[in-house]
């Protein structure tokens, strides 16, 4: 009796662990996705710099709150919007100075022009920081569960459940405001939509600042699970995004946060594959090429 | 487009690809370092004889064939002086001359324990002879080091490149000055494969700063053989580099310092430390990498030696978030006292951002990457003082620092990455100190598979024609988060081992 007991045991550590972790890690992936398929949503382009948007909001955060550099040291909560605003005029600049002039050129320019300025953001981030990796503290300290392998803290949990709010949130959004609606309308027809009355400029800097916004708490909540260095968004988070965001479908926000859960539960499972070192990445783009063939338009996407 | 204008493109095309491709077959830049060390005339580089010619007796003009004279390590009497002829390099003493410009080719047992006592000119003399002198010039040696400076594990740039001149401020290596180069290797072996054939072209000395997989892919490199490029660096793995005659390591390999490890664990009594439920046990974290097999056979070896039980746990070279948080998971649910780890320091950090001050086990290995303080301080910031970090390293720790090196460059403040650099460079300085003969790299590597290199701030090395790993002791350091300092700090007076 006792025998089977273990086994169960066993099975549930087995299962339960990389199931949760998974899901929290790609709550992770998922909030880089929301800020990706809301760009894409609002441009029709992806958004090669909205890593960075994450990573420059916490190193505000990370000097405001220490009083590093020319910064005085800030009450934590106060750091916090700091980065949040930091995040959001990053965007803000991108848009105006990089994206606006290049509306009326073909796509695949303004996708070079983000993947510029993610580069930009890295080189002054190496120049201020320079190479040396940082911790980040949480905003949430501490272990909510902890059961055998299985230790969940509390930042995660916040991670999960901002993730989860944000999600539905910017589904809501583009469903029932006028100003979501508007967004859609400027992606798919911006010269019909101008003629209507709506500018199509101060769409597209609403877009990318919600982006930056997103990108920004995305960084912020980020930093403190990882060792976090210049461009750590872009390098460590950016590809799991966009794949969350093409699981999910690109074009639906509840599809990121699915398709980021998706992508970290299917990363955890591949793990426990033994056969070859990074096996876990192979079934992650395997399970998307099996979802694109089945699905093309992703789990939830659909046109608009 | 039309099909004519097509064509016409098409056509311009392959008249573009044409007149490009002749212009990459210039001649001048068709030189290769094959030809470089085989003394191509033009080749614009100091070279007096081919590097794998044949080298001549001095009294009699005749070609000395190496493989039968000199081979093996012999140690033959010339002239009015015992000179030691391991690795089948002739070096003939008694008088001034001295012919290098043969091929290491060791592998006999050397017989002369690495004491030239001839009577000649040793090092750096003036007599013409043969041998590759790329990189030395009457009043400079040029030394060039590779590490990664960018890339998964960057080492701070600043204090590499301070650290690599810094010895050498005032110091001179038979009457000359030496000038050190320091290139980014961005910690990929492709990227150090260039940078050290870049290097190998104009330094006499070509120098693996930080990285195994960079290291043994410049120990390795046909290019650099052949051109005899000396090739040192600090002990790593010894896969695909046993063998390789133009290769040093100048502290102890990876394998050699699994029985550190242990020793060292006894020494501080945490070999059979219990974790909360009474068990003990080890958990064994390697990069999968074939080049850290020796490493995990030496140290299961050496676990299954002491009856500790111990489980292996295997993570990507490059190990991802991801990666990172199964690892941390795996670990827990093990719950081993003791960790031992090898691999990129960066992942390791990533794994103690998910461990944090939950799982808080005493974590140890061997040397160089994790003993350096800019893990130190990661590791204690993500666990909140909580690090418990016992790493071997071929230096001692900042707070055993020699004085000289304090005082360096006007005493200015400086950190491990120069103190590791300094060691180095004083290892260095010994190392060229050993050529018998003229300062070519042939003389130079046929010297070191008889040296014994005293050491300083680095254990000595011992080499042989047959074992270029000549080292057998590190230093031991322990974390002191949240102490004074706040860095490693060393374990004893001594090396061990």
């Amino acid at each position: 009796m006792i025998r089977p007991m273990l086994l169960a045991a066993d099975l549930t550590q087995d299962f339960t662990t990389p199931l949760v972790s998974g899901a929290i890690q790609g709550a992770v992936y998922g909030l880089l996705g929301l800020g990706l398929v809301l760009l894409y949503k609002g441009n029709r382009i992806f958004n090669f710099a909205q890593g960075e948007f994450g990573t420059v909001a916490a190193f505000l955060v990370l000097v405001s709150s220490t009083g590093a550099g020319i910064f005085p040291k800030m009450p934590f909560p106060v750091a916090i919007v700091v980065g949040l605003v930091a995040g959001t005029l990053m965007a803000l600049v991108t848009e105006r100075l990089v994206i606006r002039p290049l509306f009326r050129q073909p796509k695949v320019t303004m996708v070079v022009a983000t993947a510029g300025v993610a580069l930009l953001a890295i080189s002054f981030e190496l120049f201020f920081n320079g190479t040396n990796g940082r911790n980040a503290r949480p905003i949430v300290a501490g272990e909510a569960i902890r059961s055998g392998g299985l230790s969940i803290t509390w930042q995660q949990v916040v991670i999960v459940g901002v993730l989860a709010t944000l999600a539905l949130a910017s589904a809501l959004f583009f469903s029932r405001t006028q100003t979501g609606v508007a967004i859609l309308a400027v992606s798919q027809e911006p010269t019909a939509t101008s003629l209507v009355g709506i500018s199509v400029n101060r769409i597209s800097a609403l877009t990318w600042g919600m982006a930056g916004f997103l990108g920004a708490i995305a960084g912020i909540l980020l930093a403190p699970t990882t060792l976090f260095g210049p461009g750590f968004m872009t390098t460590s988070a950016l590809i799991p995004g966009f794949t969350a965001a093409v699981f999910g479908g690109i074009t639906s926000l509840p599809g990121a946060f699915l398709g980021g859960v998706l992508i970290g539960i299917a990363e955890q499972f591949g793990n426990k594959i033994d056969l070859f070192p990074g096996a876990n990445r192979v079934v992650v783009f395997a399970l998307l090429l099996v979802i694109l063939l089945i699905k093309p338009a992703g789990l939830l996407g659909k046109e608009a | 487009m039309t099909k004519r204008s097509l064509r016409r493109a098409c056509a311009g095309l392959l008249l573009l690809s044409v007149f490009s491709a002749g212009c990459g077959l210039k001649k001048d830049q068709l030189q290769t370092l094959d030809q470089i060390s085989a003394g191509v005339p033009g080749a614009g580089v100091d070279v007096e004889a081919g590097g794998e010619q044949a080298p001549v007796d001095p009294d009699t003009g005749q070609p000395v064939d190496p493989g039968t004279t000199t081979g093996g390590g012999t140690t033959t009497t010339t002239g009015g002086g015992t000179t030691t002829t391991g690795g089948g390099t002739t070096t003939t003493g008694g008088g001034t001359t001295t012919t290098g410009g043969g091929t290491s080719t060791g592998g006999g047992t050397s017989t002369g324990g690495g004491t030239s006592t001839g009577g000649g000119t040793s090092g750096g003399g003036t007599t013409s002879t043969k041998g590759t002198k790329i990189g030395v010039t009457d009043d400079e040696i040029r030394i060039g080091i590779h590490a990664p400076l960018s890339g998964a594990s960057p080492l701070p740039s600043e204090s590499f490149q301070r650290g690599a001149r810094n010895y050498w401020l005032t110091k001179k290596v038979f009457g000359r000055k030496v000038t050190v180069e320091v290139l980014d290797d961005t910690y990929k072996p492709s990227g150090a494969v260039r940078v050290c054939q870049e290097m190998a072209r104009r330094d006499f000395i070509v120098v693996g700063g930080a990285g195994t997989d960079q290291i043994q892919a410049c120990g390795r490199d046909r290019s650099l053989q052949r051109s005899s490029t000396p090739y040192l660096s600090a002990g790593v793995t010894e896969n695909g580099l046993r063998g390789v005659p133009t290769y040093y390591a100048i502290s102890t390999s990876y394998k050699d310092q699994a029985p550190l490890v242990i020793q060292s664990a006894t020494n501080q009594q945490f070999l059979n430390k219990a974790n909360a439920t009474g068990e003990k046990k080890w958990a064994v974290v390697l990069s999968e990498t074939p080049n850290f097999t020796d490493a995990k056979q030496a140290i299961e070896t050496q676990l299954k030696g002491k009856g500790v039980a111990y489980k292996y746990f295997g993570v990507p070279k490059a190990g991802s978030d991801s990666d990172a948080v199964s690892l941390a998971q795996q670990l827990r649910e093990y719950n081993a006292p003791v960790v031992f780890i090898l691999g990129q320091p960066t992942f390791f950090l990533k794994v103690l951002a998910q461990t944090g001050a939950t799982y808080t086990p005493t974590w140890t290995g061997v040397g160089i990457s994790f003993g350096i303080n800019q893990v130190h301080t990661a590791a204690c910031g993500a666990t909140q003082n909580r690090y418990d970090g016992r790493f071997l390293s071929p230096y001692p720790g900042l707070d055993k620092a020699p004085k000289a090196f304090l005082d360096s460059d006007n005493g200015r403040a400086k950190d491990d990455i120069e103190l590791t650099l300094w060691g180095l460079s004083e290892l260095l300085e010994q190392a060229l100190l050993t050529t018998k003969g003229n300062l070519t790299r042939e003389n130079l590597v046929a010297s070191l598979a008889t040296a014994s290199l005293p050491g300083g701030l680095y254990p000595g090395v011992k080499y042989t024609p047959s074992n270029h790993f000549g080292g057998t002791k590190m230093w031991q350091l322990k974390s002191n988060c949240g102490g004074s300092p706040n860095q490693y700090i060393t374990v004893g007076n001594a090396p061990i081992g």
